[in-house]
């Protein structure tokens, strides 16, 4: 598994890009530990800031954010439920049709 | 309250009508929906709003409030998302109007969720929060109102049985869909959870607005 360093992104979200610290708290409080092979993207990511076209289970990365409006790293957090294992196989399918569907705001 | 009857809503009657007078009817039905809780209407206006976003209510100080439509959605056939759309943002001018006016809404547990929801406990969508973004007090009545209100106009009022059942039906799965999602993010208690995180970053203004006004006093001389 692989962890995140809260720390970095912490600093990337708030001073980097200036979201508001309670969202980023509030977002990386409960952030999982991800798949061995998302590691490389988020590696990339917290290096340049740049979006891997790393594929899982038939969606990129750049597909969910694109779909869901969603940040790099909400993305990866989605994507990471689709390799967990612990999740039944047909809950992962259910959850991989929300990705694969827009959502909208009003 | 009964949803108001505005016969240019008809899917059939809709699809005559020209982007102006579509807009005409949705704003027929804000003045209805306004008249019936003793409020100002909203100003309805079209706009391009970009790809995912739907609608809009905006607040004002000045004059009347802003209830801003995709244009997308106007230039549709089907007036059905419009419509939907219309009763959400209509909803947020509700919340408002039942915050300052006690006794409008009875559930006055809901009435003080809205308050602080709109004081300052408001959690967008950043990227970041989808899930606690629609199932925050606000959010979450606002879709459920506005999903029960186009029903009863449709299937209720209209009796369209022609080309509503489908909407109806892509609407549930988009909403069963949002519910699957935030299951797996935030949990099963879905909607608690995203109402104490609208609490505590209520809280969290609330304190910092405390401590802004200790400093002025103590930079004052006081």
């Amino acid at each position: 598994m692989y962890q995140i360093d809260k720390d970095r992104v912490r600093k990337i979200l708030v001073d980097e890009m200036k979201f508001p610290e309670f969202d980023v708290d509030l977002f990386l409080k409960d952030f999982p530990s991800l798949h061995d092979s998302l590691s490389s993207a988020v590696e990339q990511w917290l290096q340049d800031r740049t979006v891997a076209d790393t594929v899982v289970e038939g969606l990129s990365i750049k597909d969910v954010m694109r779909k869901r409006r969603s940040h790099f790293l909400a993305a990866i957090r989605d994507l990471n439920i689709l390799l967990d294992e612990s999740i039944p196989a047909e809950r992962r399918q259910r959850f991989k049709e929300t990705l694969e569907k827009p959502v909208y705001y009003r | 309250m009964p949803v108001p009857h505005v016969e240019s809503l008809r899917a059939d009657r809709w699809k005559l009508l020209n982007p102006t007078e579509r807009l005409e009817a949705l704003q027929e039905l804000e003045n209805e929906l306004a008249k019936q809780r003793g409020d100002e209407p909203c100003l309805v206006v079209g706009k391009n709003l970009g790809e995912n976003i739907l609608g809009w209510h905006t607040r004002s100080n000045t004059g009347p409030d802003t209830i801003e439509i995709n244009s997308e959605l106007i230039s549709r056939d089907q007036p059905y998302e419009a419509v939907e759309t219309l009763f959400h943002e209509d909803r947020h001018a509700y919340q408002v109007y039942a915050i300052q006016h006690p006794g409008t809404h009875d559930n006055l547990g809901e009435v003080e969720d809205w308050r602080k929801n709109l004081d300052g406990g408001y959690i967008k969508d950043t990227g970041l929060h989808y899930d606690y973004y629609r199932w925050q007090p606000v959010e979450a009545d606002a879709n459920q109102i506005a999903r029960e209100r186009t029903d009863e106009l449709y299937l209720g009022m209209f009796q369209d049985s022609e080309k509503y059942p489908d909407y109806r039906a892509e609407k549930e799965q988009e909403i069963s869909r949002d519910i699957e999602h935030a299951k797996m993010n935030i949990g099963d208690n879905y909607q608690e959870k995203a109402r104490q995180k609208m609490i505590e970053k209520y809280q969290g203004k609330l304190k910092q607005q405390e401590s802004e006004s200790e400093d002025y006093y103590y930079g004052h001389g006081y």
